[in-house]
């Protein structure tokens, strides 16, 4: 059937082609236009950005801060006309337009807590209002959020505001890159980043690193907030399908702002933010024992001269040095937005400068952004869209490395202080590795983007709509990592001579996308609604690599690689083409009952070719849901005063995972060898490969309800959901001593993610002069290895891991250890399990947030934003490596602090000749193997974001100039952090990059932020 | 007006054709240089690459056993941070340890399966060709490593193998490689019999077989010696390089123990702090003595020697060769005359003290350990403290275990 299905394509291509061609050339000359205002039922204040369509058409008109709208160039006839906003309830009502006639029609909209009559546009065809939506397409309103939370990038926005949607900062540092977990974790091998889209092109999703700890940064820090208008995150494979064979993990949808069509206006805005960034955080101070050497009247340590042999001395290098700054933000940015009777435009320009708490370390981002919409006849929309920005991240060398600012400095012996003014540790842990050295380390990611997209909307019917999309995100990273030449031998060997390595990465996607969609509605009063679409899409990434590294210069201004006395360089280049169509019928009964069932099937050129094919297999994803707005049926009436409005939805599909490129194939190593003495290429098995290869398949099912109360001012949205992904892309771990260097990828085992979700608004006081909202929103997450392959098909994988381990019947990456089983006191024994035990989780099982915002005379708002994670583990690395390995902390050395119970705890068994911990088979073992101590409970209570805004009332606008309106926010963020970690902050990892760890180790925390932004609009 | 609608139509359907036509042909063809598939590999006109490649294997695993076993047995120690290194220094090697499995199983496994593979391969001339002769000797090599080091070894995911089993593994790939290299009679073919008959003679020794041991020795011809070639690319460091240069200058990772600071022996190259200005890693560990021996990354390490035979010999003949063979090699090195006991445990201490002289740091101090535990002085004793604080105490290990990643997917080896 599938490959009828390729035999038949061109067919099918050459039938949508014929559509297209085919259309009738209307007789233009003869149309009118629509004009009129929307405003609020309530209050009668015009309605700013509403939306005005005029069904079977592409015309569509939004209104200004006036309300008005105007639409042009329609044809002659009744016209069924809606109006959206989100907030309010949406409006339709039919229009009859004679030729060269302008008919004026005004609406007004009721607000509504409700979400039915939202439009989503992501992981949808058909009709696009969320009540008809089987599966849940969270929506983001951020061009409301950005003009008053403190957040500076996609992460910040996402943060703490959707449920099930997770994120995870990898640091504190200015720039550096969060993870995006949805609805859990599911793939163990492969990245559980979701896709990021922007305006249906897919973009890059790469998180780079000049090579500094664990510290990454994020191509989604590129995007400037005040160019989204929303965001939509499709959570999961029920509602994913359409987005193919690699969507399993989620897809986010940035939609980008667009002009206003009809509007006849133009509104600039201009965004001035300042800020001060405060580390809010007391390094722990290191302690040491003097020695008798160092007690003595010649002794160059400061702390220990003159004082008793053993007395405990401390030391805080980085209270000392006063290496925290005040970091600051600097934020400008400038939008224009408007539109004519059939085009419309939106320009943004921003410039964004952060200075982050460490000395080093920055992030600046210049952009612009332009999106036209043009709407040249009834028939055809046209949006182009281009944005060029470039940015730069300066990253400070720490995090996962023992001579950055804090591994120097909280890894540092305060009995190496030393006041002789020769070269030394002085404290730190480096030789004549503080301030200087530190901060004299260069580590940026320098990124240039083009992305660029177009998108026609051709509707040569009233029935028949294609779209057609292509887009491409084209970037360039400079990544450079330079220690700079230096005589006290700061570094370590070549280093001191100077050394600078650079990357160049490449990095070219395109997006080619066509939908077409036929509707009609059947029976008396168009009682049946059929929704027929089809289409394709093809997303191509190409990554290109070049790296060089010399060492050895003159100088240090004069670093260029070309000036190293020796150098060495690399390249690289991968390709991945993928391939899908899909289809989608959409059943309807009275706009209240909707059945959905769907398609698609992908290809991919990652996917094994078994021996004898040439091409890969196909990879065949279907869905099904229905959605059934139940309030509406008249066998509700009853119920109608307790609930405005009420949907059950529920929804099955599927989609996958695809394999990295050349994932299947058996590959050789390049491995040099020098036998001779001159080097030589060289070869060594790689990979064993498997031709079987293809993408993990998940699969989901969800349910919920959605409902509105209290007079249509309480909503709530529960969704149960239970993802399963079969055929797990696992890096199968094989004994070493087979000889390969990297483990094949085998479809193995199974992982399943379910949880709750929760969604409440709840408009508690709706006054002329008070208006207060409490959104609260929460998950539950259920995550288990379910398998690890199948003993009788000989797939079987043994757990694997030694710190985060996968074992079936719990979480992805567990904590294990070997777990204490006593602890003698009196004999100093401490018995252990044998073998390493599941302890603790990484995923949070429970998130859950609350904000409260309250409004006062309309103009004052406040806002505060609480959240939470709890039900999980992180390792503190930091305290282990200062109380076991190197012993630098008080609760090793000030043996007054912990009970002895928790000393043979954390460092096991004192006694000479007796081992630090016993297994119960009474083999010894190290705290190495026993960390229990350690993986601590990261479970926190967090106050994320306050804010205080006052929106400048028109009337008072209007004496300023040209001013027509203009909010003042002060707001601040991770203001207070309620937790029983014992670290600085539960919520960042050293392991950025990683798929499953959850470790602090030497990792700077959250900042605290204080934002004063102003938004002045003309 | 009419000009746009046609050319959004246009591309539109320009586009659209391209997508659905390039889908039914080559449209999934992707260039991917980046690997190299096997189906580009030829077995026969490739064998010497890859028996080169897979000799280097070993030279990469050379590198790295010598430097953890020069902690293990007290030749240096640990001068850095990492935990799983300094578990090297205590002896005691956990199975999770990631070092132990990524730095030494790792590369000797490699080092051992390229190798076989070379051998499974069916090649021209199959009593002559030198590729099977250098495939042999490191395969020989590869496993009398893993039997010096490991308690138990594994070969190709095969079942757990015992010290003996191992042994006698070397055995058969140095003799193949004997009588192959013998046959190809070039100059090459002869280097790799003769590094066998070293190989050879260490493994029989280490399996207690001396009467073997003692022939093989003698075989080996006098003046013989072979390094390991390593190269100074800065790209290739980790494969071409000198890992004890590369751990001494880039990680500050290998301090000489005291029992090998000597001044006097041109054996022991070293550095004083005072003579170089390099830093160790943890500083806790001490002044940094740095190593000398091997100074720069391009330094050879010598695998296979005369020399080495000769201890071979004495040590499989009795106290009076041995006695020789001290008394030669103290004159050789500005030593005075041994003047200790006579006594055969004396002897073997003695000998033992000289064979560490003569090849510090070359990797071959383990193997005299298990043999000769109690005449290998100055390895660090079970039951004492570390020399860095906060460590657990130093363990009594003899050998290192079977890493997790082994035990854990190797079906062969059920439980572990």
């Amino acid at each position: 059937m599938l490959r009828a299905l390729r035999t038949y394509l061109p067919s099918l291509a050459a039938a949508l082609l014929a559509a297209v061609i085919l259309v009738p050339e209307a007789a233009l000359a003869q149309t009118g236009s629509l004009a009129g205002s929307v405003t609020d039922a309530t209050s009668g204040a015009p309605i700013n950005g509403a939306t005005v369509l005029i069904g079977g058409t592409a015309l569509v008109g939004v209104t200004n801060d006036r309300g008005e709208y105007s639409i042009a160039n329609i044809r002659p006839g009744l016209l069924l006309v809606s109006v959206q906003r989100i907030g309010f309830k949406a409006r339709g009502d039919s229009v009859r337009v004679a030729a060269g006639e302008r008919v004026t029609k005004n609406f007004t909209l009721s607000a509504t807590v409700s979400t039915l009559s939202e439009v989503v546009v992501t992981g949808v065809t058909g009709n696009t209002q969320r009540r008809a939506q089987a599966a849940v397409v969270a929506s983001l309103p951020v061009a409301e959020l950005a003009r008053q939370a403190p957040i500076q990038n996609v992460g910040e926005i996402l943060q703490s505001r959707l449920p099930g949607v997770s994120v995870n900062a990898s640091s504190g540092s200015a720039g550096s890159s969060k993870s995006i977990r949805i609805r859990g974790a599911s793939s163990i091998s492969l990245s559980n980043q979701p896709l990021i889209f922007i305006d249906g092109i897919r973009v890059s999703e790469a998180q780079n690193s000049p090579g500094v700890g664990g510290q990454l940064t994020d191509r989604l820090n590129d995007i400037n907030p005040d160019d989204i208008e929303s965001i939509e995150v499709v959570k999961g494979p029920a509602a994913a399908t359409l987005y193919g064979a690699d969507a399993s993990a989620g897809v986010i949808q940035i939609i980008t702002k667009k002009g206003k069509l009809g509007s006849n206006s133009f509104q600039q805005t201009v965004r001035i933010d300042v800020s001060t960034i405060d580390q809010n955080w007391t390094p722990p101070s290191n302690f040491g024992n003097c020695s008798a050497a160092l007690v003595a009247a010649t002794s160059t340590n400061p702390l220990c001269r003159g004082q008793a042999v053993g007395t405990l001395i401390e030391d805080n290098p980085l209270e000392r040095i006063n290496a925290f700054r005040t970091g600051s933000e600097r934020n400008f940015g400038w939008t224009g937005r408007g539109g004519g009777s059939n085009y419309g435009y939106f320009l943004s320009a921003t410039s964004d400068k952060t200075l982050g708490t460490l000395p080093n370390n920055s992030f600046e981002r210049t952009g612009f952004r332009s999106n036209v919409d043009f709407v040249p006849d009834a028939r055809i929309k046209v949006a182009l869209g281009l944005n060029v920005l470039q940015s730069e991240t300066a990253l400070p060398d720490n995090d996962n490395n023992i001579y950055g600012w804090l591994g120097g400095a909280l890894l540092g012996s305060p009995t190496t202080r030393n006041d002789s003014g020769n070269p030394s540790q002085d404290g730190f842990f480096g030789f004549a590795r503080q301030f200087e050295a530190i901060n004299s380390i260069q580590n940026s990611v320098q990124s240039r983007r083009t992305q660029a997209n177009v998108t026609a909307t051709y509707q040569p019917t009233d029935w028949f709509t294609n779209r057609f999309t292509v887009g491409a995100d084209l970037s360039r990273d400079e990544l450079t990592r330079f220690f700079p030449r230096n005589t006290p031998q700061q570094y370590v060997g070549n280093l001191n001579t100077g050394d600078n390595t650079q990357d160049r990465i490449g990095f070219d996607r395109f997006t080619i996308d066509y939908l077409g969609s036929m509707r009609t509605a059947l029976g008396s009063e168009d009682q049946w609604g059929v929704n027929l679409s089809g289409g394709l899409q093809s997303i191509i990434t190409r990554t290109d690599v070049t790296s060089a590294t010399g060492f050895g210069f003159t100088t240090n201004a004069a670093n260029s690689v070309n000036n190293a006395s020796t150098r060495s360089g690399g390249q690289s280049f991968s390709e991945q083409k993928a391939l899908g169509y899909l289809g989608e019928l959409q059943l309807s009964s009275r706009d209240r009952r909707f059945i959905q069932l769907g398609g698609r099937i992908d290809q991919n050129s990652s996917f094994g070719v078994r021996a004898g094919e040439d091409i890969p297999p196909y990879f065949f994803l279907p869905k099904i849901g229905a959605s059934w707005v139940i309030s509406e049926e008249r066998f509700f009436d009853p119920l109608a005063s307790l609930f405005t409005s009420m949907r059950f939805r529920a929804a099955w599909g599927s989609t996958g995972r695809s394999p990295n490129p050349g994932a299947s194939l058996t590959t050789f190593s390049a491995a040099p060898f020098a036998i001779t003495g001159t080097a030589q290429s060289g070869a060594i098995p790689n990979n064993p490969g498997n031709d079987s290869l293809k993408a993990e398949r998940g699969t989901e099912f969800e349910a919920g309800v959605d409902l509105a109360t209290w007079n249509d001012r309480i909503s709530m949205e529960v969704t149960y959901f239970n993802k399963n992904t079969k055929d797990l892309l696992l890096a199968r771990p094989l004994p070493p001593s087979l000889g390969f260097l990297g483990n094949p990828f085998a479809n193995i085992g199974e992982v399943s993610n379910s949880g709750i979700e929760l969604t409440l608004t709840a408009n508690l006081l709706r006054t002329s002069n008070l208006d207060w909202e409490l959104r609260i929103g929460g998950n539950t997450l259920k995550n288990e290895l379910i398998s690890l392959g199948d003993s009788a098909s000989g797939t079987k994988v043994n757990p694997f891991g030694t710190l985060n381990r996968f074992t079936e019947g719990f979480q992805l990456g567990s904590f294990v250890t070997k777990t204490i089983r006593n602890i003698n006191e009196a004999t100093g024994v401490v018995t252990v399990a044998d073998t390493l035990e599941v302890f603790d989780n990484i995923l949070p099982t429970l998130e859950w947030n609350v904000t409260n915002t309250v409004t006062v005379f309309k103009n004052f708002r406040v806002s505060a934003l609480l959240d939470a994670k709890a039900g999980f583990s992180v390792y503190n690395n930091t305290d282990f490596f200062r109380e076991t390995q190197l012993v630098r902390s008080a609760n090793r050395l000030d043996t007054t602090i912990l009970s002895r119970r928790e000393r043979l705890r954390r460092y096991g068994n004192p006694t000479p000749g007796q081992p630090a911990f016993v297994q119960e088979n009474g083999r010894p073992t190290t705290v190495n193997e026993v960390r229990e101590a350690y993986i601590q409970k990261g479970d926190f209570i967090r106050l994320r974001e306050v804010s205080l805004t006052y929106s400048l009332p028109r009337s008072l606008a209007g004496r300023l100039g040209p001013l027509s309106g203009g909010t003042f926010t002060i707001a601040g963020q991770n203001l207070a952090l309620w937790t029983d970690y014992e670290g600085p902050d539960p919520e960042v990892t050293s392991a950025a990059g990683a798929q499953f760890a959850r470790e602090e180790f030497l990792t700077q925390p959250n900042p605290r932020r204080i934002v004063f932004k102003t938004n002045f609009i003309f | 007006m009419t000009n746009i609608q046609r050319a959004v139509r246009v591309s539109a359907v320009g586009a659209l054709i391209g997508v659905s036509l390039g889908a039914c042909a080559d449209f999934l063809t992707v260039k991917n240089p980046n690997i190299i598939n096997a189906s580009a590999i030829d077995p026969v006109n490739d064998a010497p690459t890859l028996a080169a490649s897979a000799q280097q294997n070993y030279a990469v695993a050379f590198g790295w056993f010598a430097m953890y076993q020069s902690w293990f047995v007290g030749e240096a120690l640990v001068a850095e941070t990492f935990p799983t290194r300094n578990e090297f220094g205590r002896r005691e090697v956990l199975n999770t340890n990631g070092s132990h499995n990524g730095d030494l199983w790792g590369p000797i496994s490699v080092a051992l399966a390229s190798n076989a593979a070379v051998l499974d391969l069916e090649l021209p001339d199959p009593t002559t060709n030198i590729s099977y002769a250098r495939a042999a000797t490191f395969k020989g090599y590869s496993f009398l490593t893993m039997a010096e080091s490991f308690c138990v070894g594994v070969s190709r995911g095969g079942p757990a193998l015992n010290t003996a089993q191992m042994l006698d593994s070397a055995v058969a790939s140095f003799q193949q490689a004997i009588s192959v290299g013998t046959a190809n009679a070039t100059a090459g073919g002869v280097q790799l019999a003769n590094i066998a008959k070293v190989g050879l003679a260490r493994t029989q020794l280490q399996a207690g077989r001396n009467a073997q041991a003692i022939a093989a020795a003698q075989s080996v011809p006098a003046g013989f010696t072979f390094s390991m070639t390593y190269l100074d690319d800065p790209a290739q460091r980790t494969r071409l390089g000198n890992r004890m240069w590369q751990f001494t200058l880039d990680r500050g990772s290998i301090t000489v123990a005291p029992a090998f600071r000597i001044d006097g022996d041109p054996r022991i190259r070293f550095k004083t702090p005072a003579q170089h200005n390099l830093a160790p890693q943890d500083p806790s560990s001490g002044p940094f003595f740095i190593q000398d021996k091997y100074p720069a990354f391009n330094t050879g390490m010598r695998l296979a020697s005369k020399l080495e035979a000769d201890y071979i010999e004495a040590e499989a003949t009795s106290t009076a060769a041995q006695l020789a063979l001290i008394a030669a090699r103290r004159a050789a090195n500005n030593q005075p005359v041994y003047g200790g006991s006579t006594a055969p445990a004396a002897v073997l201490t003695e000998l033992m003290e000289q064979k560490g002289r003569d090849f510090y740091l070359e990797g071959k101090r383990m193997g005299d350990f298990r043999r000769n535990p109690a005449a290998v002085l100055n390895v660090p004793v079970p039951g004492s403290t570390y020399f860095k604080p906060g460590f657990s105490q130093v363990g009594n290990q003899t050998c290192w275990p079977l890493t997790l990643q082994e035990t854990d997917n190797n079906p062969n080896i059920p439980n572990g």
